[in-house]
């Protein structure tokens, strides 16, 4: 028996109205009365209550907890684990940003050797000649080019395209009984449509842009750059099927009668309820499924798998091939970074220009060498090739949209 | 409702949102031991307990972004522990549930865990303030609030406002500036982007 979500998020809020009413903050009419009902509910409950109104025994308990749970090396393992660098001073860098790195990978040994603000260096020389970047008023008028905006377009059934951004909020449109809103980049869907045709929209992001989608169903879909999703305004029939082109990350309401199909050129993902990545951009060679929780079966339309959480699926050149997944990595778009183990700079490029909306020109034909790391989605593009150029592999050049690289 | 202990929350779950790994680590500072305690309540064995706060920390990393509220993003933090160790004790008990435990009594355990959650949480809201601060001010904080002084009050009195994390701010850099002396370029662009950080303050 698995723990009911809606319950832990009540309890949450009741814990939230403890420390209201032990704070003597003040709580509207239904905060009272719902902390009322709860209270009386059971003894249990009303004890819970009194003893949170016991200053005392809240502040020994509190002592007792941090004294036994050794938080800074829960910090320490936890980091570890993620692979990122614990913050010296939490207090004075709350604002510090999240950390950076890029560099080479070794492809025989295979290891991230990272200074201690998470640098990376291949070791190579750095150029003598490379003036310091100095925080010149001119600079900083200088327009940088910016990452990822919530923007896309929605193309309704008959064909009528709206341009999506977060400034238009409010109520879309109707596609027959089906609501569509726009709120601060995420597009929901309402209502029940049970007629006979069934409408289509797709919602497609340029480069440059992202959007997030909740579908009639509740599912909710969070598209990366480049990308394009088709979907029926209500789903009536036996399937829920959408039909992808790049990259999307999706969190399936469950639904066990009507299971969830993500159809793409090459792979077919059926779910019933769960959380999963799909990546299968075009001018990629090989596209991928990752599982994060649930299950979810993956077809090439040849064969079909199934994936448990932690395991992708990747289609290249028709081969279905299934194994363990860096989930972390997979998804790392959604939590706000690029990450790339073992990538050539021409994947990493392909990925950057989709991000920033740049076009990218080799300045030889022969790039070799693999790269690893982590950056920031949220840095300005300018920013980001000082990262890149800071470890001295290749060079960079910026010509208004278009990014030259340089050996 | 704006107080400063909404506000605060807002900041940090915002920060969370935005992927900062210096907001993960004040939510496990204030969170870790409320998971184990909570986690306990499943697995007796304390180190497995432990263990399973800290996977669940590693586990919502993956997640950040995807949380609509505040108090969403903590209930999945006590339901991922919970169903962690639901998963660890199907692995293990499953000759002796068979035999002793009735469904009746399962719904009873549930019940209390849910419980046990609005118990817990409400300590790790107050947690989540006193953890932010250097162990003598967590002393004071505590006694203070032991007397009866509402979270305001305290911070009033202590004299936590903007000026002294300004001041603590700029302590940090001069630290980075000397350990980053001997890395060329890196110790400029460091710099650079932490001047544009504080600039924000």
């Amino acid at each position: 028996m698995s723990f009911n979500k809606d319950k832990a998020l009540f309890a949450v809020y009741i814990g939230s109205l403890l420390l209201k009413s032990a704070d003597k903050q003040p709580l509207t009419e239904e905060e009272q009365k719902d902390l009322e009902e709860w209270r009386q509910s059971s003894q249990q409950r009303s004890g819970i209550y009194r003893k949170a109104l016991d200053r005392q025994a809240v502040t020994d308990e509190l002592k007792e907890l941090n004294e036994t749970y050794d938080a800074d090396q829960a910090v320490k393992n936890i980091f570890a684990a993620l692979q990122m660098e614990p913050v010296t001073d939490p207090v004075a860098s709350s604002a510090a940003g999240e950390r950076s790195y890029i560099g080479r990978w070794a492809a025989a040994a295979a290891v991230l050797i990272l200074l201690t603000a998470g640098w990376y260096f291949s070791g190579r020389k750095q150029h003598g000649s490379k003036e310091p970047i100095a925080v010149s008023r001119e600079q900083q008028i200088v327009k940088d080019i910016q990452p990822a905006a919530s923007r896309a377009i929605l193309t309704l059934s008959n064909g009528r395209n709206i341009l999506l951004d977060s400034a238009g909020n409010g109520r879309l449109a109707r596609q027959g009984a089906v609501t569509i809103d726009n709120t601060d980049g995420r597009l929901i869907y309402h209502g029940n449509g049970n007629e006979g045709s069934i409408l289509y929209n797709t919602m497609t992001t340029p480069r440059g842009g992202q959007y997030q989608l909740n579908l009639p169903d509740g599912s909710k879909v969070w598209l990366n750059a480049a990308t394009s999703l088709k979907y029926p305004t209500a789903f009536t029939g036996s399937e829920r099927t959408v039909e992808l082109n790049g990259e999307a990350y999706f969190q399936v309401a469950p639904d066990k009668l009507h299971p969830f199909i993500v159809s793409t050129p090459n792979l077919k993902i059926s779910v019933l309820g769960t959380q999963f990545d799909v990546a299968a951009y075009a001018d990629e060679d090989s596209h991928r499924a990752t599982l994060v929780e649930g299950a979810i079966s993956v077809s090439n339309g040849a064969e079909s798998r199934m994936l448990r959480p932690g395991e992708q699926a990747i289609v290249k050149d028709k081969d279905l091939v299934t194994g363990l997944a860096d989930v972390e990595k997979a998804i790392a778009w959604r939590t706000g970074f690029f990450a790339f183990s073992n990538t050539d700079i021409r994947t990493l490029m392909r990925e950057i220009s989709r991000w920033y909306d740049i076009d990218v020109a080799y300045g030889i034909s022969d790039f070799p060498g693999l790269y690893g790391g982590r950056i920031s989605r949220r840095l300005g593009l300018q920013e980001l090739i000082k990262l890149l150029e800071s470890n001295g592999i290749h060079h960079y050049r910026l010509d208004g949209r278009k990014l030259l690289v340089l050996p | 409702m704006l107080n400063k202990t909404t506000l605060d929350e807002q900041e940090l779950f915002r920060q969370l949102s935005a992927g900062d790994p210096a907001a993960l680590q004040v939510l496990i500072k204030a969170y870790y031991p409320i998971l184990s305690r909570f986690a306990e309540k499943f697995l007796p064995d304390t180190a497995l307990a432990q263990d399973m706060a800290q996977e669940t920390f590693i586990k919502f990393w993956q997640y950040q972004g995807t949380f609509e509220t505040f108090q969403g993003l903590k209930s999945f933090l006590f339901t991922v522990t919970r169903n962690g160790c639901l998963n660890l004790q199907r692995g293990r008990g499953r000759e002796e549930d068979k035999h002793q435990k009735s469904t009746v009594l399962r719904e009873e355990e549930t019940c209390s865990a849910y419980d046990e959650i609005t118990r817990l949480e409400y300590l790790g809201q107050i947690n989540l303030v006193v953890r932010r601060m250097p162990p003598k001010m967590q002393k004071i904080f505590l006694l203070s609030f032991e007397e009866g002084l509402t979270i305001d009050e305290i911070a009033t009195k202590l004299k936590i406002s903007h000026k002294t994390v300004r001041n603590q701010k700029y302590k940090s850099l001069v630290i980075l500036r000397n350990r980053f002396r001997n890395s060329d370029g890196s110790l400029l662009l460091l710099l650079h982007l932490l001047l544009k950080q504080t600039g924000k303050l």
